[in-house]
C-alpha cells in the first residue's frame, strides 16, 4: 500500500479520527475506491461512515493515517481545493440562487464563465432531467427535484470522486426506490466514482459495485453485494445485511451441536475450526419446512407460532426447543396453502446455506455435506 | 360560568367579546395621545386648551426653524451611521458568537445579553461619567458611540437567532464547490441572512433615531439631535411646534420603513424576473 | 457537525474584534468605571476622584434618597402587572381569534411608537392637567375640574403606556406558536374556560409572559422622562435621581452609587425570573399531563 496503484480514485490508509470519546470514531480504516465504481459505505449510525466521508471531502482532518485522492496525499488540503464534490444529506441548496445558479456555483469558483458555463450547466440539468426548471428557485421544487439539483451541482464540476451522504434519506419510500435507479443510471452515464454513505442495507445492495461494511469505527468487510450477502466475513455483517437466524451452539471441531437441537457437520473437519462456542447462521429464505413425522434421524422439529403473509411470501416463526427460527417461504407455487399456526413442522436447510461463525464472530466457513438427506421442500401439506 | 348552561362549553370558551373589548380599550389608550398630538399640531392656537381652526402654522414654523432642521439632519446622520456600523459589527459578532474560540464567544455572548438587560439609563450615565473623566468633549461622535454600543447588541441577537437555524451544510457545500471559508460566508451565509440583517439594520435605525436616554447623556452643547431638541422645547413649553416635530418624526420613520419594505419587494421581484429570463 | 479547524476559529474570533471593541469601550468599561467611582469622593471643585469610601452608599441609604428607589420598585411592579393584565388578552386575541386581523392589531399597537416618546408622554400631560382635555370635559359635565396629573397614578399610567407593546409582542409570539389542538384537548379535559386557561394555556405561554415582564420591567427601572413630565415632586424615580446627580449639579460619585443600585435592581429582576423559570423547567420535565394536574391542583 505504499504507492497508490493506478486506478484508485481515493484511498484511506490507516486512518484514525478521535472526537474525544473513549473509542475513536474512525479506527485504523483502510479503504480503496476504484475509478468509476459505485462504492457504498454501509453501517449503523455512529459507525464512522459519515466521518470517513467528511475526511474525504476535507471537512474533517484525520488524526492518523493518510488520505489520497487520485494517488496524491491531500493532507491539510481544504475542501475548496480538493477535486471532490459532495451531495449533502439536506441537499444544502443555496436558497437565494436559482437552479441554474446553484449548479453553476462550482464552475464560477473555478473561473468557468459565460457560454462554457451555460453549456455545462444545461448539459448537467439535462442529465438529471431538470432542464425546464433552470430558472426556478429551490423552494419551488419538490424533494426529489431538489435532490437532483444537489446531484447536478456536484457532478457538473466533474470531480474525481463524488461523495454522497445518505442523499435519499429525506425522500419517501417510493421516490427513494425511483431515485436509487436514477442515481445508478446517472453514475454509469458520467462514469465518476461515487462514494455513497448509507445505513440502508437494501439501498447499498441495489446500487453498489462494492460495499464496505463498517461498525464501531472499523471496516469489517469490503466486497461485492453478492459476496457480502452470501459470504459475510463476520457475524455482525451477516446480521446487518438482510435478516438471518443466528443460532447459538458449540462445536468440537468435527460436529456442531446447536441449542435448538440440530447437529451439524463442522466446516473442514479436523482443521481446528468450529471448536468451542459458535453461532450458526441461516437466512430465513434458506430454511426448508416439511411436515413433521417423516422422521429422519437427527431431524429437528418445531411448532409454528406465527404466520405473517407479506405478499410475495409468507414468514413463519417456528419455535424449536425454545429457539425461535424465522422462515420465509416464497409464494411461488401459488396454490400452496399457508401452514397453520400450531402445526408441527420439520426444520432443515442445506448444509452449504449454514454459515458458522466462531466465538469472536469471525466466519469459519459453511457446514460440510454430511451425507444425510436434506429435506426437500414439500407441497404435500399434511400439517399436523 | 352561568353562560355555560346557556351556550355549552365550546361556545362559552370561544366567546371573545371581552377580549375584543380589552383590545379596543388598549388600542384607544395607545392612540389617544397620538390623536391629541396630531390635533394640537394642526391647531391654530398656541394654547393646548383652546382649539382654534385647522392650521399648518406649526409645521411652517418648524420647517423654517433652522435649529430644528439641523437637529433633524443630525438625527438622520447618526441613525444612518448607527445602522451601518451596528449592522456590520453586530453581524460579525453574531457569527463569532456562534463559532469563535469558545472563551471569546462566551465572553462576547455574555456581554451582548448583559447589554440587552442593563437599563439604558445606567449605561448612559456610566458613559457620561467615563467621557467626562477622560475629558472627551461630548459631541456627535460620543452620541454615535453610545448608539452603536446599544444597537449592536440587538443586531447580534437577531442575526444569531437566524444563523443558528440556518442549515450548516450550505456552508460546507459552498466550500465543497470551491469557495474559501470567507468566500462561503460571503457568497452563501450572508445572502441567506440578508433579510434578517436588513431587518436588524432597520431596527438599529429606528432605535437610534428615537433614542432619548443615551442621547441625553452623551450629547454635548451645540447642535442637538431631534429628541433632545424636542425635550428642551417641551421643557420650555414650546409644545405646538414639538407636537408638529413628533408628527414629522412619525411620518419620517414610517416612510423609511415603508420604503425599506418596498425595496425588499422590488429586489425580490427583479431577481425573479432576471432568473426567469436567464 | 463539522470539525472546527483552529484556523477557522481564529478567523471568526478576529472578525468579532470591532464589535467586541465597541462593547468593551462603550459598555463594559463604563460600567466598571461607574462601579469604581461609586466608592470615590469628590474634590473641592465637585469633581469625582477615585478612592475607597462608602460615603456615597451611606448617602443612598438616607431615607430622603431611598424614597425614589422604593417608589421605582413598586411603580415598576404595579406597571408591569397592569401591562400583563392588559397585554395578555390583546396578544391572545390577536394570535388566536383575530385571524388576519391579528398582525394588524399588533402593527397598530406598535405604530404609536414611531412618534417621539417624549411627545407622546407630554400628550398625556395635556390630557390630564387641570386645564387639559379630560378635566375640562368633566367640568362641562359638572363633575368639577380635578388635577389628574402630577401624582403616582399618572406616572404609572405613563409607564404602562410607554412599555405595553413590549409585553404584547412576546406573548403574541408564544400564543401563536401554541398548537390549537392543545387548547381543544384542554377543553375536553377541563371544561371550564378558566381552568383550561390556567391548566393549559398559561403554563404553555409562560415563556412569553416572563419574556414580556422582563422586557417591560427592565427599562421601567431606569426610566426618568415619564416621572419628569407626568409626576409631581413626590413621584420621582431612581432614574430622576441619577439624572439629577450627574447632570443637575449633584455629586457624580453619589450618582455612580445610585447607578450601581439600579444595576442591583436589574440583577434582582433577573434572579426572580430565573427562580420562576426554574420551577417551570421542573414542571416541563414532569410531562404535560402531570404538569396540567399540578397546575390545576396548585
Amino acid at each position: 500500500m505504499s504507492a497508490a496503484a493506478a486506478g484508485a480514485a481515493a484511498e484511506l490508509v490507516g486512518v484514525t479520527k478521535r472526537y474525544g470519546g473513549a473509542r475513536p470514531a474512525v479506527d485504523g480504516v483502510d479503504l480503496r475506491i476504484e475509478e468509476g465504481e459505485f462504492f457504498s459505505i454501509l453501517g449503523p449510525s455512529g459507525c464512522g461512515k459519515t466521518t470517513s466521508l467528511r475526511m474525504l471531502g476535507g471537512f474533517v482532518r484525520p488524526d492518523e493515517g493518510e488520505i489520497r485522492l487520485g494517488g496524491a496525499s491531500v493532507d491539510g488540503v481544504p475542501p475548496h481545493k480538493r477535486n471532490v464534490n459532495t451531495v449533502f444529506q439536506s441537499y444544502a441548496l443555496f436558497g437565494h440562487l436559482s437552479v441554474a445558479d446553484n449548479v453553476g456555483f462550482g464552475l464560477r469558483r473555478r473561473k468557468v464563465r459565460g457560454e462554457e458555463m451555460r453549456r455545462r450547466v444545461d448539459e448537467m440539468l439535462r442529465v438529471v432531467s431538470l432542464a425546464e426548471r433552470r430558472g426556478a428557485m429551490p423552494s419551488e421544487l419538490s424533494g426529489g427535484q431538489q435532490q437532483r439539483v444537489a446531484l447536478a451541482r456536484a457532478l457538473v464540476n466533474m470531480p474525481e470522486l463524488l461523495l454522497l451522504d445518505e442523499p435519499l434519506g429525506a425522500l419517501d419510500l417510493k421516490l427513494r426506490r425511483q431515485m436509487q435507479v436514477e442515481l445508478k443510471q446517472i453514475q454509469r452515464e458520467v462514469g465518476i466514482a461515487f462514494a455513497y454513505v448509507t445505513h440502508d442495507q437494501e439501498e447499498a445492495l441495489t446500487m453498489s459495485d462494492r460495499i464496505a461494511v463498517m461498525n464501531d469505527g472499523k471496516v469489517l468487510q469490503v466486497d461485492t453485494p453478492t459476496t457480502i450477502y452470501n459470504n459475510p466475513a463476520s457475524l455482525f455483517v451477516a446480521q446487518f445485511i438482510g435478516s438471518t437466524n443466528a443460532l447459538e451452539g458449540s462445536g468440537d471441531g468435527a460436529t456442531v451441536q446447536l441449542a435448538c437441537g440440530a447437529r451439524l457437520v463442522a466446516p473442514a473437519p479436523g482443521t481446528g475450526v468450529a471448536d468451542g462456542p459458535l453461532t450458526a447462521c441461516v437466512r430465513p429464505e434458506k430454511v426448508i419446512l416439511s411436515p413433521a413425522g417423516d422422521d429422519a434421524p437427527g431431524a429437528v422439529t418445531g411448532t409454528v407460532v406465527e404466520s405473517v403473509y407479506v405478499g410475495s411470501g409468507t414468514t413463519y416463526k417456528v419455535d424449536v426447543n425454545a429457539t425461535s427460527i424465522e422462515v420465509l417461504e416464497a409464494n411461488d407455487s401459488g396454490a400452496a396453502a399457508a401452514i397453520p399456526v400450531g402445526s408441527r413442522v420439520r426444520v432443515g436447510w442445506r448444509p452449504e446455506d449454514c454459515l458458522i461463525f466462531d466465538g469472536n464472530g469471525k466466519a469459519a466457513g459453511r457446514c460440510a455435506e454430511d451425507g444425510t438427506k436434506v429435506p426437500q421442500p414439500t407441497r404435500s401439506r399434511n400439517w399436523i | 360560568m352561568s353562560t355555560m348552561r346557556l351556550g355549552g362549553r365550546r361556545e362559552t370558551f370561544d366567546r371573545t367579546w371581552w377580549l375584543w373589548a380589552i383590545t379596543g380599550a388598549v388600542l384607544a389608550l395607545m392612540f389617544i395621545p397620538v390623536v391629541v398630538v396630531m390635533l394640537y399640531s394642526l391647531n391654530s392656537e398656541k394654547s393646548l386648551i383652546v382649539l382654534g381652526s385647522l392650521s399648518t402654522r406649526w409645521y411652517d414654523k418648524l420647517f423654517h426653524d433652522s435649529a430644528m432642521l439641523t437637529s433633524l439632519r443630525i438625527s438622520v446622520e447618526i441613525a444612518v451611521l448607527t445602522a451601518l456600523l451596528s449592522t456590520t459589527f453586530g453581524t460579525l459578532l453574531a457569527i463569532g458568537w456562534q463559532r469563535a474560540w469558545p472563551p471569546a464567544a462566551n465572553a462576547a455572548g455574555g456581554s451582548i445579553l448583559l447589554r440587552l438587560v442593563v437599563p439604558e439609563t445606567a449605561v448612559a450615565a456610566s458613559l457620561f461619567l467615563l467621557f467626562t473623566q477622560l475629558q472627551v468633549v461630548l459631541s456627535f461622535w460620543t452620541i454615535l458611540a453610545g448608539h452603536v454600543a446599544l444597537a449592536i447588541a440587538f443586531v447580534a441577537v437577531i442575526v444569531r437567532s437566524q444563523l443558528v437555524s440556518l442549515n450548516a451544510e450550505i456552508e460546507s457545500a459552498a466550500q465543497d464547490l470551491g469557495a474559501s471559508r470567507v468566500g462561503a460566508l460571503w457568497l452563501v451565509v450572508i445572502p441567506a441572512l440578508r433579510p434578517t440583517i436588513a431587518t436588524a439594520g432597520l431596527l438599529a435605525f429606528v432605535l437610534s433615531f428615537d433614542d432619548f436616554v443615551t442621547t441625553y447623556f452623551t450629547a454635548g452643547v451645540g447642535a442637538q439631535p431631534l429628541p433632545l431638541q424636542i425635550y428642551s422645547m417641551l421643557r420650555f413649553g414650546v409644545t405646538p411646534e414639538a407636537n408638529a416635530a413628533g408628527i414629522v418624526m412619525l411620518v419620517l420613520t414610517a416612510t423609511v420603513l415603508t420604503l425599506a419594505a418596498a425595496v425588499v419587494l422590488l429586489v425580490k421581484h427583479r431577481r425573479r424576473r432576471r432568473e426567469a429570463t436567464a | 457537525m463539522s470539525t472546527v479547524h483552529a484556523g477557522a476559529r481564529a478567523l471568526w474570533t478576529g472578525l468579532m474584534s470591532p464589535g467586541i471593541a465597541v462593547l468593551l469601550l462603550f459598555f463594559l468599561i463604563p460600567l466598571v468605571v461607574v462601579i469604581a467611582f461609586s466608592f470615590g469622593t469628590v474634590n473641592d471643585l465637585n469633581q469625582p476622584v477615585l478612592g475607597f469610601s462608602t460615603a456615597n452608599y451611606t448617602a443612598v441609604f438616607k431615607p430622603y434618597n431611598l424614597a425614589p428607589v422604593w417608589r421605582t420598585i413598586w411603580f415598576t411592579a404595579v406597571a408591569t402587572g397592569v401591562c400583563l393584565l392588559l397585554g395578555y388578552p390583546v396578544a391572545y386575541l390577536a394570535a388566536r381569534f383575530a385571524g388576519r386581523l391579528g398582525p394588524v392589531i399588533i402593527a397598530l399597537v406598535v405604530l404609536p411608537w414611531l412618534v417621539d416618546y417624549l411627545v407622546r408622554i407630554y400628550a398625556w400631560q395635556s390630557i390630564l392637567t387641570p386645564n387639559g382635555l379630560l378635566p375640562s370635559a368633566m367640568d362641562s359635565l359638572g363633575l368639577g375640574r380635578p388635577n389628574l396629573a402630577g401624582n403616582n397614578i399618572t406616572v404609572i399610567i405613563g409607564l404602562v403606556y410607554g412599555y405595553l407593546p413590549l409585553m404584547i409582542l412576546p406573548i403574541y409570539a408564544a400564543v401563536r406558536d401554541l398548537p390549537g389542538q392543545v387548547i381543544d384537548a384542554g377543553k375536553d379535559l377541563y371544561g371550564s374556560p378558566f381552568s383550561v386557561f390556567r391548566a393549559v394555556t398559561l403554563p404553555l405561554t409562560r415563556e412569553g409572559v416572563l419574556g414580556g415582564c422582563l422586557l417591560v420591567s427592565l427599562p421601567m427601572l431606569g426610566d426618568f422622562a415619564t416621572a419628569q413630565f407626568l409626576g409631581g415632586p413626590d413621584s420621582t424615580m431612581l432614574g430622576n435621581t441619577i439624572n439629577q446627580q450627574f447632570t443637575g449639579g449633584g455629586s457624580q460619585t453619589v450618582g455612580a452609587a445610585f447607578t450601581v443600585v439600579l444595576i442591583a435592581l436589574l440583577a434582582l429582576v433577573l434572579v426572580m425570573v430565573r427562580v420562576i423559570g426554574r420551577r417551570r423547567i421542573g414542571a416541563t420535565v414532569l410531562g404535560p399531563e402531570q404538569q396540567a394536574t399540578v397546575a390545576v391542583s396548585g
